[in-house]
């Protein structure tokens, strides 16, 4: 009786088991089977580098190198982590409480790997392979590291790499993208962002309770990213950081063909290999807190009074409304009084009587203050449509800005004022409220050189070998007589005896152009120099825009010959 | 007036049970401890295989006995017991702690031995005295007949061996004739002073306890073993991963794989299915102990039965419990399957005087 109640009580004991056994076989096999799985597979992740970007005779603008780093898997390495840190100290050449502090700062969860040392040397990372028996948990994983060869001087076209956001790992996610991911973060590597790119794979591996590798268990291969070919030249884009040096200022080069960007500088600069290694990205702050903006890509995000070099589309919008003539004369006292208020030409003395040419050679203030006025704002806010000034370029360069034309609506509504004879005049000569890129200036001067090709420009040129851009100008409708009149002036700008541009000139070679001194509301004028050669079958346009660099015809005009006396030498001319 | 020894009574079933658990057992043994190009010789399933030997030949020689005549040996065997109890703490520690006496090539562990000769000992004292009757003196001996191996043993320390003691002792004290009241307080004594017990405990036996309220507290250090033995023993499903391919086992994921958790790898390599079977086996022998328990006429030879079988059952419970997760990581093994000599000698010998007492049942 008492013998049968103690077995009773047993039964008991090994009916809870059983009941036990069953929970967890049958009712939560699946879950643990997911666990037993996730102990002995682990994947590693093999990136897939990332494509190369190369100028237009092959040489390399940003590459990928393979570089070392060492990760411990915290579930692996348990109670042994001391003495291991300790030996991978020994092997790095570090302090091994500084490899303990970080482990532990960086231990989230335990199935987790934490990274200990980034970028070590292909010696090291063989010396640690070879104790990897005594580092339960470690292992050295192999990642593609990104090089910039150009340093400064291509950093705003390039770009650089960085870290993801939380925001941008939720979005991304679904795209393929791990958290460890890098993104491209500006210039090209952002926005030929989905083509470089590398697909990753993975390397699925068994291992056992020390992570030691059994046996590979699939492989899916990585795949490159694809290799960009842009139409920028190295040559000439390091050559004309050299001459921008620290003035600040944006220089663009475009050939005249399909609207190919030859250079694009932006000063002052910086150097984009910090953002790609773990070391260099303490030392960006500089960058970000830098009070004259180095991270800023001037020719494309900088929007600028043009100043004088706007004069060719106010000469335009009245050529073509039939308000001024090729024989059109005006007489220049050195200022004009309009409405009531007395506007300065910029030579005090004044130009006397000057015809549409000797205007543009001159860049007579009065006489397109008149042209201007006979004109009127509407017409002349219309060619600049034309010439896609208040819009982006479409530069396949990101985060492009479109510049500022204004309207009397536009004017109304944000100023609450109407619009004055005084504003016309000062649109006429490219003051006032008028903003533009330099890229803009750039598009608009490659119009008036080919007649009409309002060209998207662009900087990548093939994909992967796959030519990616043709034909992508737009036409610009003004009469043959009126685009010859206006290459008319802009080559005696550079070539009259009394041009304001004839420090442009190079020898053997017919350029023209167009300054501008523009307010900059310092005591510096912003220095402009748009042109294009040569004047009768134009291949190339160039823009020095320098801010603050003074007068155009000086500074800017100088950088321009420079560049035009190049291209000749390069045999682009 | 005895019946004659006699082999028609020998309960075939009894002895088949405990070597088909074996059996189960030294294949997990095999598999959980297979190191390839290893000869089949130097196994420790080999090994095993060797003490099971020496263990049925236990009980051959001890169903030819009958058991009374084991009554002389009864005290001789508890005082070698608690002397070999003593000797364990002058001998080199293992695993940090004083378990194990080196005999030659083998360590023999003698509070395997002291479980059995507790039981026989108590068998004796309540064969001989009546709860009503006892003076005072003789619950003092009583007491101490326990408490003395319960404390050296806990003392090895080995908290699964002496916390085993406990229960057994309670069941037979039942059998005998305590009353359950006094055994319920008794409880629930030892329940409101666990707190101050728990402070004299060994730190590591503090963290399995802690861990075994939450195993996620420490998942790398204490509680490693528990998730992964829980792990092991879910993923098995209800057919398992087969012989030798349990990944939690091969891959060496469960610590003390061939001794304590052994039922890990049963569980994951033969799923439920092996579970169940294992768990039954246990449950029959444990019933037919019970069934032997209350057919014996004698004092003596009921309370050796329900010491034995209380033992048997207990310690797969426990083990079973611990392996997954439902019982802190006190360090039972389970019998027949675990390794050790020591402990499949003993239960060999105990299943001998299961038989044994079915066999030389006194006719009257």
């Amino acid at each position: 009786m008492k013998a049968n109640r103690i077995a009773f009580l047993m039964l008991g004991g090994f009916l809870v088991i059983l009941a036990n056994l069953i929970n967890m076989q049958v009712i939560g096999g699946d879950y643990y089977r997911t666990l037993s799985e996730k102990n002995r597979i682990r994947v590693i992740y093999l990136e897939g580098p990332r494509g190369k970007i190369l100028d237009r005779h092959g040489q390399l603008l940003a590459s990928s190198r393979l570089s070392f780093n060492c990760s411990v898997s915290p579930r692996e390495a348990k109670s042994r982590i001391r003495p291991s840190c300790e030996m991978l100290a020994g092997i790095l050449g570090v302090d091994s409480a500084d490899l303990e502090k970080s482990y532990e700062k960086k231990k989230p969860g335990f199935f987790n790997t934490v990274l200990l040392a980034e970028d070590i040397k292909v010696s090291q990372a063989i010396a640690i392979e070879e104790k990897l028996d005594l580092l339960p948990g470690f292992f050295i994983e192999t990642s593609p590291q990104r090089e910039y060869p150009l340093r400064g001087a291509a950093a705003h076209l390039v770009g650089y790499l960085g870290p993801m956001t939380e925001s941008e790992i939720d979005a991304l996610e679904l795209y393929g993208y791990r958290q460890t991911d890098w993104l491209g973060r500006e210039g090209i590597e952002k926005s030929y962002e989905s083509y470089l790119r590398g697909q990753s794979g993975g390397l699925q591996i068994e291992v056992d309770n020390r992570g030691r590798l059994i046996r590979a268990l699939g492989v899916k291969e990585p795949k490159e990213g694809k290799d960009l070919e842009l139409t920028i030249d190295a040559v000439l884009q390091s050559c004309v950081q050299r001459l921008l040096q620290d003035q600040k200022g944006a220089v663009l080069v475009m050939e005249l063909k399909e609207g190919g960007i030859l250079s694009v500088n932006s000063s002052p600069s910086f150097d984009p290999n910090f953002f790609a290694s773990v070391n260099g990205r303490k030392k960006v702050g500089k960058y970000l807190h830098d009070r004259s903006g180095p991270m800023v890509n001037r020719g494309i995000r900088g929007q600028f009074p043009p100043g004088s070099i706007f004069k060719m589309i106010t000469a335009l919008a009245a050529l073509e409304n039939h308000k001024i003539f090729k024989e059109t004369v005006f007489h220049c006292p050195g200022f004009m009084m309009i409405g009531g208020n007395r506007f300065r030409c910029w030579s005090d003395a004044g130009h006397g009587t000057q015809s549409l040419s000797e205007a543009f050679a001159h860049s007579c203030d009065v006489f397109f203050y008149n042209t201007g006025l006979l004109a009127g704002v509407d017409a002349i806010r219309e060619k600049c449509l034309a010439f896609g000034l208040s819009k982006p370029t479409g530069i396949d360069l990101p985060s492009e800005k479109k510049g500022l034309v204004p309207s009397k609506r536009w004017k109304l509504l944000t100023h609450q004022r109407a619009w004055y004879e005084g504003d016309t005049a000062n649109l006429a000569i490219g003051q006032g409220y008028l903003e533009i890129t330099p890229i803009q200036a750039l598009v608009m001067i490659g119009a008036m050189a080919t007649q009409g090709h309002l060209f998207r420009p662009h900087v990548v040129d093939k994909i992967d070998g796959m030519k990616i851009t043709e034909g992508n100008a737009t036409p610009v409708w003004i009469r043959p007589e009126n685009w010859n009149l206006v290459k008319n002036g802009l080559d005696q700008a550079v070539n009259s005896p009394t041009g304001t541009g004839r420090l442009a000139r190079v020898p053997g070679l017919r350029i023209a152009g167009k300054t501008g001194s523009a307010e900059s509301g310092q005591k510096k004028t912003h220095a402009w120099f748009v042109g294009f050669a040569p004047l009768e079958h134009p291949k190339i346009a160039v823009v020095v825009f320098l801010e603050q660099g003074g007068h155009g015809g000086i500074s800017a005009a100088r950088m321009a010959s420079s560049i035009f006396a190049w291209l000749k030498e390069a045999a682009y001319l | 007036m005895r019946k004659k020894i006699s082999f028609q009574n020998f309960d075939k079933m009894l002895f088949l049970m405990p070597l088909l658990i074996f059996l189960t057992g030294i294949l997990s043994i095999y598999s959980a401890s297979f190191k390839s190009g290893q000869p089949i010789d130097q196994t420790l399933a080999m090994r095993q295989f060797l003490w099971m030997a020496i263990g049925c030949l236990f009980v051959f020689l001890i169903v030819r006995v009958d058991y009374f005549k084991l009554k002389d040996l009864v005290w001789p065997l508890y005082f070698l017991s608690i002397f070999l109890l003593s000797v364990v703490f002058f001998m080199p520690a293992r695993l940090g702690a004083h378990r194990w006496i080196p005999l030659g090539g083998f360590n023999f562990q003698p509070s395997e031995l002291a479980k059995f000769s507790i039981i026989l000992a108590l068998s004796q004292f309540f064969s001989d005295h009546r709860p009503a009757l006892m003076p005072k003196t003789k619950w003092a001996v009583l007491f101490s007949m326990v408490a003395v191996p319960f404390l050296l043993i806990l003392k090895e320390p080995d908290l699964g061996t002496a916390l085993i003691l406990v229960p057994v002792f309670f069941a037979m004290l039942y059998l005998w004739g305590f009353r359950l009241k006094y055994i319920v307080i008794f409880i629930l004594a030892a329940c409101l002073a666990s707190p101050v017990l728990f402070h004299f405990l060994k730190d590591y036996q503090k963290d399995r306890l802690m861990v075994f309220i939450n195993p996620n507290a420490d998942p790398l250090g204490a509680g490693y073993t528990i998730i992964q033995s829980k792990i092991a023993i879910g993923s098995g499903g209800l057919f398992g991963k087969g012989f030798m391919g349990g990944t939690q086992n091969q891959l060496k994921f469960i610590p003390e794989r061939h001794t304590d958790f052994i039922f890990a790898v049963i569980a994951e390599e033969g799923g439920l299915a092996a579970s169940v079977v294992i768990l039954t086996l246990f449950w029959v022998i444990v019933k037919k102990g019970f069934r032997i328990c209350s057919q014996t006429p004698d004092r003596f030879g009921s309370q050796l039965a329900c010491g034995i079988s209380t033992m048997l059952g207990l310690q797969a419970i426990i083990n079973l419990g611990m392996t997954m997760g439902l019982l802190p990581v006190v360090g039972v093994p389970l019998p027949l399957v675990s390794y050790g000599g020591s402990s499949v000698v003993i239960t060999m010998l105990s299943i001998g005087l299961l038989l044994n007492l079915k066999m030389h049942r006194p006719l009257f």
